[in-house]
Parts: C-alpha cells; sequence; structure tokens
C-alpha cells in the first residue's frame, strides 16, 4: 500500500511538473509571436508545409466522410418519409462537427507526427542546446513559425473539408438517394444560421493551438535515443487527438448553449 | 575566466554535482575527466547557463551568470563557443551555412562580411573543398571540424569541448587535438575539454580536473596525477581502459 502511494505520489508530481513546463512553454511561444518579422521566411515554409501540403489528405478524407454520411443520413431520414431534409442534416453535420474534426485528426496525424519528430531528433542531437548556446531562442525559431502557420492555414482548410464535404453528399444525394441537387443544395444552405458557421470557424484555430503546442512540446521533451523521438511522437499525436475530439466538444456546447442567432 | 563556487545541482532527486569550486583560466587548456555518470558534461552545460544549478554560484569573467535569463545569457555566450560530442550540425544545411548560420541568426552584419569569417574558418579548418557538402557526406573528423569552425565564429575567448574525439579513430583523434593545440598557440584560445580518454589528457592539456561521483578529486596539472593518493585516481592510472 506504502508503495503504490508513493508510486501515484511520483506520478502526480511528474504531471504538475510537466503542466507547469509545458505552461511555461506556450507562454514563450506565444510571447515570441513578436519575431514574427524576423522569422517571416520560415513562416512561409511552414504554412506551405502544414497547410499546402496536406490539402490531398483533408480533401480525400473530407470527400470520405461527407459521402458516407449523406449515405446514412438518408437511410435513416428515408424510413421517416423525410429524405429530402437529407442536405440540412449533412450540411449541419459537415459545418458543425465532421468538417472541423476530421481536419482537427488529419492535421494532428500529420502536422502533429512531423513536429514531433522533427523537434525530437533535434532535441536528441543537441541541436536545440546548439541553438540555445549560439543565442538563438529555439522556441522562436522553431516553434513559433509553426504555430503561426497553424493559425493562418487551419482555418482555410476546415472551410475546404466543409466544401468537399457538402459536395461529395451532393453528389452521393442526387446518385445514390436519387435526391435533386437543387433540393439538397437549398435544405443544405438555406436554413444554415451564424451559431452553424461560428462553431465550425472556432474550432480550428483551438485546434491549431493544441496540435502545435503539444506535438512541439513532446518533441522539446523528447530523450533515450530514437527510441525516445518514436514515443514523444506517439504521445504528442495521442495527446492532441484526444484534446481536439475534447475541446471540439465543449466549443459546440458552448456556442450552441450561448448563441441565439 | 569560469569560476564555480560551491556548485550543487540534483536532477531528479539525485545530487549529480557535489560542492563544485573550481577555477579555470583563459588561454589554457583545461581537461576534466572522469567515469560515465559522473558529471563532467553537466558542467559544461552549466558554463553556458545551458542549465541552472540547484545551488552555487557561477561567474564568467566576474559576473555571476546562474540566475541570468536566456538574454542576458546571449552575450556570456558569445564568449565561449561550444562543440557537441555528437557535433549538433544542422543536417539539411551544408557547412558553409552551418558555419555562417548563427551570424546570420544572432549579428546584423553584412553578408560579404559573413562570407568572409565563414571563408577563414573554412581555410582554418582545412575543408574549402568540402564548403557545399551536406555533414552526413563528410567523414566523422571533418563534421568535427566543421563544429569547431562554427564553435570560432563568434571569435570567441573559449571553446568548451564535449568529448572531442569520441567515437573517431586513432588518427582523427590525433588531427583533432592537433587542431585544439594549434588553436592555443595561434589564436590564443583557451579550452575546456570533458573527455573520459587519459591520452587525450597528456596530449595537450594544462590541467585536469578529475571528477568521481560528482565531485572533483584531483585539479591540478597532470604530471602530478602520479602523486594523488585517492584510490579512484591510482586504479585509474594503473588500467586506464577501466573508465
Amino acid at each position: 500500500m506504502g508503495d503504490y502511494a508513493e508510486f501515484l505520489n511520483e506520478r502526480l508530481k511528474n504531471f504538475v511538473h510537466t503542466m507547469q513546463e509545458f505552461y511555461y512553454f506556450s507562454t514563450r511561444t506565444f510571447k515570441s509571436f513578436k519575431a514574427t518579422r524576423r522569422y517571416w521566411n520560415e513562416i512561409l515554409n511552414q504554412m506551405s508545409i502544414c497547410g499546402t501540403e496536406s490539402i490531398p489528405i483533408i480533401f480525400v478524407s473530407s470527400l470520405a466522410i461527407g459521402c458516407l454520411l449523406t449515405v446514412e443520413v438518408g437511410n435513416q431520414l428515408e424510413g421517416f418519409g423525410a429524405k429530402l431534409l437529407t442536405g440540412r442534416t449533412t450540411a449541419l453535420s459537415v459545418i458543425r462537427e465532421m468538417g472541423p474534426i476530421v481536419t482537427g485528426l488529419m492535421l494532428s496525424a500529420r502536422v502533429g507526427a512531423r513536429n514531433g519528430a522533427e523537434l525530437g531528433a533535434m532535441q536528441i542531437s543537441e541541436q536545440i542546446d546548439a541553438l540555445r548556446a549560439f543565442g538563438t531562442d529555439p522556441i522562436a525559431r522553431l516553434v513559433m513559425p509553426r504555430l503561426f502557420a497553424a493559425l493562418v492555414m487551419f482555418f482555410p482548410l476546415t472551410a475546404l473539408s466543409d466544401f468537399v464535404g457538402l459536395v461529395g453528399g451532393g453528389i452521393v444525394a442526387q446518385i445514390y438517394h436519387h435526391i435533386d441537387p437543387g433540393f439538397y443544395w437549398n435544405s443544405a444552405l438555406n436554413q444554415l444560421i451564424v451559431k452553424d458557421f461560428v462553431v465550425g470557424a472556432v474550432k480550428p484555430f483551438v485546434f491549431a493551438v493544441i496540435i502545435t503546442l503539444v506535438s512541439c512540446f513532446n518533441g522539446f521533451s523528447a530523450q533515450g535515443g530514437t527510441a525516445g523521438v518514436g514515443r514523444s511522437t506517439i504521445k504528442g499525436i495521442v495527446v492532441s487527438s484526444g484534446l481536439v475530439l475534447v475541446a471540439n466538444f465543449y466549443i459546440s456546447k458552448l456556442v450552441l448553449e450561448n448563441m441565439n442567432f | 575566466m569560469i569560476e564555480f563556487k560551491d556548485v550543487h545541482l540534483y536532477y531528479s532527486g539525485r545530487e549529480v554535482l557535489k560542492e563544485i569550486s573550481m577555477h579555470i583560466p583563459d588561454g589554457k587548456i583545461t581537461a576534466i575527466l572522469g567515469p560515465s555518470g559522473s558529471g563532467k558534461s553537466t558542467i559544461i552545460r552549466l558554463m553556458l547557463g545551458l542549465i541552472q544549478p540547484t545551488y552555487g554560484e557561477i561567474f564568467v569573467d566576474g559576473i555571476e551568470i546562474s540566475k541570468f535569463s536566456e538574454e542576458e545569457l546571449f552575450p556570456i555566450r558569445k564568449k565561449m563557443g561550444i562543440v557537441f560530442q555528437g557535433n549538433a550540425l544542422f543536417d539539411s544545411m551544408t557547412v558553409s551555412e552551418n558555419m555562417g548560420f548563427f551570424l546570420r541568426e544572432n549579428l546584423n552584419l553584412p553578408e560579404h562580411e559573413i562570407a568572409r569569417r565563414v571563408d577563414e574558418q573554412l581555410k582554418f579548418a582545412g575543408l574549402e573543398t568540402h564548403a557545399h557538402q551536406l555533414p552526413d557526406s563528410l567523414s566523422g573528423g571533418m563534421r568535427k571540424r566543421v563544429a569547431i569552425g562554427r564553435a570560432l565564429i563568434f571569435e570567441p575567448e573559449m571553446i568548451l569541448f564535449d568529448e572531442p574525439t569520441a567515437g573517431l579513430d586513432p588518427v582523427s583523434s590525433n588531427k583533432i587535438l592537433a587542431f585544439i593545440g594549434q588553436l592555443k598557440k595561434e589564436k590564443g584560445l583557451g579550452a575546456v575539454m570533458v573527455t573520459h580518454i587519459i591520452n587525450d589528457v597528456f596530449s595537450i592539456a594544462d590541467d585536469v580536473l578529475i571528477l568521481y561521483h560528482g565531485e572533483i578529486i584531483f585539479h591540478d596539472e597532470p604530471n602530478k596525477m602520479q602523486e594523488c593518493d585517492h584510490p579512484f585516481v591510482q586504479s585509474f592510472l594503473l588500467d586506464p581502459e577501466e573508465l
């Protein structure tokens, strides 16, 4: 019993210490936004990596989810004779939830893995220490450009995901459920209200912060050789994906409960 | 000059360094010798402010740095170049880009002045013909010389080496040691060299400091080691491979 209590105490102490370090790391990252002009080229490079290069995976996954959603929703609504509402249900699901969450999870895997592995490899090969030793702030040089790029690029990627999901849904609605495209788009777009867009628009910014900070923090904390880089990368993806799901729930709840237009 | 006063360092509940007091003069080569895990590399990291001591004071040229922020440490770090054990070169950059990287990052110098300083270091390190190669395509000894060239680019007053000959073949090791000696002779540059190889110490060190379980057990000239009666030093002199 004593050993178990000691073990728990140790784990709790480590958790609190990690949270403290993460808070310090995040604060320093936001403070280093003042170096934006200095690292503008690196920011553009990161925007290309996390934005432009992510388009194919976002396109494919959103198309698949949009199509699948329309098949399932249409089938269910058909039982109630309400098949013509397929567009509305698909649009609400895609814009409020599926678009942001698919984008968030895909970017958590793609961008999070890249950040964790690249920074982890730099950490174990002492490159991050070298930056510090020669007077360069590694957070301003390596983390801030990634966060800035994610904040700029995640929103258009989510918008793309929404659009592709709706178009995929429209195609399936016409081919599979034989719904006239005019009915589909009319039902999809006409009844959307501001809060539907707000809930979908807030999420990418929150996800950008979560994914970038968690993956970079884990990269910076890597230790124990190449196996350590693997561990920190996995941890970064798992934690950021979990937090994306939790944040998604709370943002939806907060906006939908408190906004009436 | 670097001075430690009663420096203690705890890491994960373990006392890594115990009551370290020493002073390292300019213009000399001081070797820090000790077995793995004795805290040798930790001392170098403390000198640069990469980690902070739990207790005690660290002075660089009379300035106490142990509580300095990253910004305050920059002018101190510029006085000391460091060569990491694994070189810590940026593998996506060429040799000349690696050497010029920190000049571009930290000093507002015109491009021709950066090119001049990089060329000077390339020539000194004998790497003129390798300027546009990536570090991965070079031998271990050459990579070490790139790392030394990068450390010299700020024209430091002292250079810190973490295991400079680790992983190198005997020929490359001798070349690197000769290169360190040349730095002292031609540029008057002092050095701190962390090592576990006693031949390195006798080859070039003016002073040697032996660490054992986080404590200094010897600090004097290398030829005085014979007179030290500490059992570790004696057993080590009898069988250096034991280290």
